[in-house]
């Protein structure tokens, strides 16, 4: 592909052309005359070249204007045509690579990371409510239900469950709400230095019981040195606790949950891998997602924020979530920068 | 017996149906709508317990805390709001408040909550100075050792701080939410039944082999020690 001039040096070359030219003409015009004459004719051509360079300025202004209107407008023409119902507008490219193409390509850019904000803040509101449907219906049927009934037993039972079913609604709006808190980077100024293995082995030990009930074995296996961590102790207590709940809930058919912490890099790892069924490759973008549930059959327990809070969480420590196969079964770890730079204070 | 509590709280609704479900359990409730006020009151006034609502017109409840503190008034502060985020409850907490609730909440839990802090505000003896007994059992905070009718329990460290908190609260309810708080110090709402199986555990421990259970179940609200 030819290799074009910007445009800046192209209208600097035509105006240089034409000034070049109307010299040109100037000195054709009076070469014949005497001396003197010369001199009287420099005196008449002044007027002469001063409107020529009037007229050059204007032609070249001009030039200039109709093209950045000309580049200008695409840009304004495709900021007025993108509207909520349609993002897909994009402005054209010359292929120049001038300053309006760059300023065109941010634009660009700027609307695709839009796009999917809007995409993902749609699928989120439409899996709200399509989700809170079914709780809210399971709550309307008990208070129904418990209206209608004349047995003070029955009744009571039927209340009992309307309230545990309002709190199991107010659960998935708290996740909700923290998950957006969280991507939003709001709890930073409640980060302080803690012991992560503490921490991991503190949820070990509060969530074995539940798993041995459950028939699962939960196991802590300790790093060979201490990791502190600067971070937001209470949000990733409940990240790892979201962890082993999901390992529990999912993968105790294997038998044995291991909760690991470990250091990689300037990383923070910390570990749930179960021996459960696991997720396939392909279906771990849906497991992470807001109410992802992989098996949409299961009304049980969870709403399927688990994971999604974990990540937000992990986003707010500027770490991630990761699947992977546990060869068999599943292995979720959080990965969360160390910052070295900073040390712990001394305890 | 009754106590004298200050309920600052703007939504009429939930003032009233807190004040008489107060007033029923034998305390006598002054209710306020607003910051102001409810700062007045609580500096005029003697109160044993301040039920604050975090959302306030005027001046909000966070900042009526600070005031009541800058001010040198030490009643214990129960906050409520609506505000669930565990970023919130900690932001409570450290304002000075003596305890977090968040709305909506059940009266038990309240109820359960006001009388753990009306209860810990009377009896502040050192806690390492005396046993404790709750019937025929007896536990020593010093050793952290726990006998029932003379005989030893082995528990475990957690089991041992989840009795000492029942213990201290003998007669009392205490919520699951207040024994993640309390025990745990952690301050999400777990999906699970992780508390109840802990539990579920002490009790065995506590009670199996004695004829009268010491631990009992409150029906949708939660536990209680009681002889």
């Amino acid at each position: 592909m030819k290799q074009r001039l910007p445009t800046t040096v192209r209208v600097t070359l035509l105006a240089g052309l034409l000034a070049l030219m109307s010299n040109f003409a100037v000195v054709g015009f009076i070469h014949w005359r005497t001396h003197a004459q010369l001199l009287d004719a420099l005196e008449d051509s002044l007027p002469i070249a001063a409107l020529l360079a009037l007229l050059l300025g204007l032609v070249c202004g001009g030039i200039v204007a109709k093209y950045v209107e000309y580049r200008i407008r695409d840009i304004v023409a495709v900021a007025d045509r993108i509207t909520p119902r349609d993002m897909s507008q994009r402005v054209p490219l010359s292929g120049t690579g001038d300053a309006f193409d760059r300023l065109a390509q941010q634009v660009n850019a700027m609307l695709d990371r839009i796009g999917a904000l809007m995409g993902e803040l749609r699928l989120l509101t439409d899996s709200l409510a399509h989700d809170l449907r079914s709780p809210v219906s399971r709550l309307r049927s008990a208070a129904h239900a418990a209206a209608e009934t004349s047995d003070p037993e029955e009744r009571e039972e039927l209340l009992t469950s309307t309230i545990r079913q309002a709190d199991a609604l107010m659960r998935i709006l708290t996740t909700v709400l923290e998950i957006s808190r969280s991507e939003a980077l709001t709890g930073r100024e409640q980060f302080a230095w803690f012991d992560t293995t503490e921490l991991a082995a503190e949820l070990t030990e509060m969530y074995e019981p539940l798993a041995e009930e459950r028939g699962a074995e939960l196991r802590f296996e300790p790093p060979g040195q201490p990791i502190a961590l600067f971070g937001h102790r209470q949000l990733l207590a409940q990240a790892i606790s979201n962890l082993i709940e999901n390992a529990l809930r999912y993968g105790h058919a294997g038998g044995e949950i291991i909760v690991r912490v470990g250091q990689a890099g300037k990383q923070a790892l910390i570990e749930v891998a179960d021996r459960g069924p696991g997720i396939p490759e392909e279906q771990r973008g849906e497991a992470r997602r807001r109410f992802g549930r992989l098996d949409s059959s299961r009304s049980d327990e969870g709403a399927g924020l688990g994971l999604a809070l974990a990540e937000s969480i992990a986003h707010l420590h500027q770490g991630q979530l990761v699947l992977a196969d546990n060869a068999p079964g599943l292995l979720i770890g959080l990965q969360l920068p160390l910052r070295n730079e900073e040390a712990p204070p001394a305890a | 017996m009754g106590r004298k509590i200050l309920l600052i709280e703007d939504d009429r609704e939930t003032a009233s149906y807190l004040a008489k479900g107060l007033t029923q359990e034998g305390h006598s409730v002054d209710s306020v709508a607003n910051g102001h006020d409810g700062l007045f009151r609580a500096t005029e006034g003697r109160f044993d317990l301040i039920v604050l609502d975090r959302m306030l017109p005027g001046m909000d409840g966070l900042t009526v805390l600070k005031a009541l503190r800058a001010a040198k008034v030490a009643t214990p502060v129960l906050i409520l709001s609506a505000l669930a985020s565990v970023g919130d409850r900690i932001d409570g907490l450290e304002s000075g408040s003596d305890d977090y609730l968040v709305k909506p909440f059940s009266f038990a839990e309240l109820l359960a909550r006001v009388n753990a802090l009306l209860r810990r505000h009377d009896a502040r003896p050192d806690p390492a100075d005396h046993r404790l007994t709750v019937g025929d059992l007896e536990i020593d905070p010093l050793a952290r050792s726990v006998k029932r009718g003379g005989r030893k329990l082995d528990l475990k460290p957690r089991e041992y701080l989840l009795l000492e908190y029942f213990a201290r609260n003998e007669g009392r309810v205490v919520t699951r939410t207040m024994l993640l708080e309390q025990v745990w110090d952690y301050h999400f709402d777990p999906g699970t039944n992780v508390i109840d199986v802990h539990v579920s555990r002490l009790r065995r421990k506590l009670d199996e082999g004695f004829d009268k259970p010491l631990l009992h179940t409150v029906r949708g609200a939660g536990y209680m020690l009681e002889a």
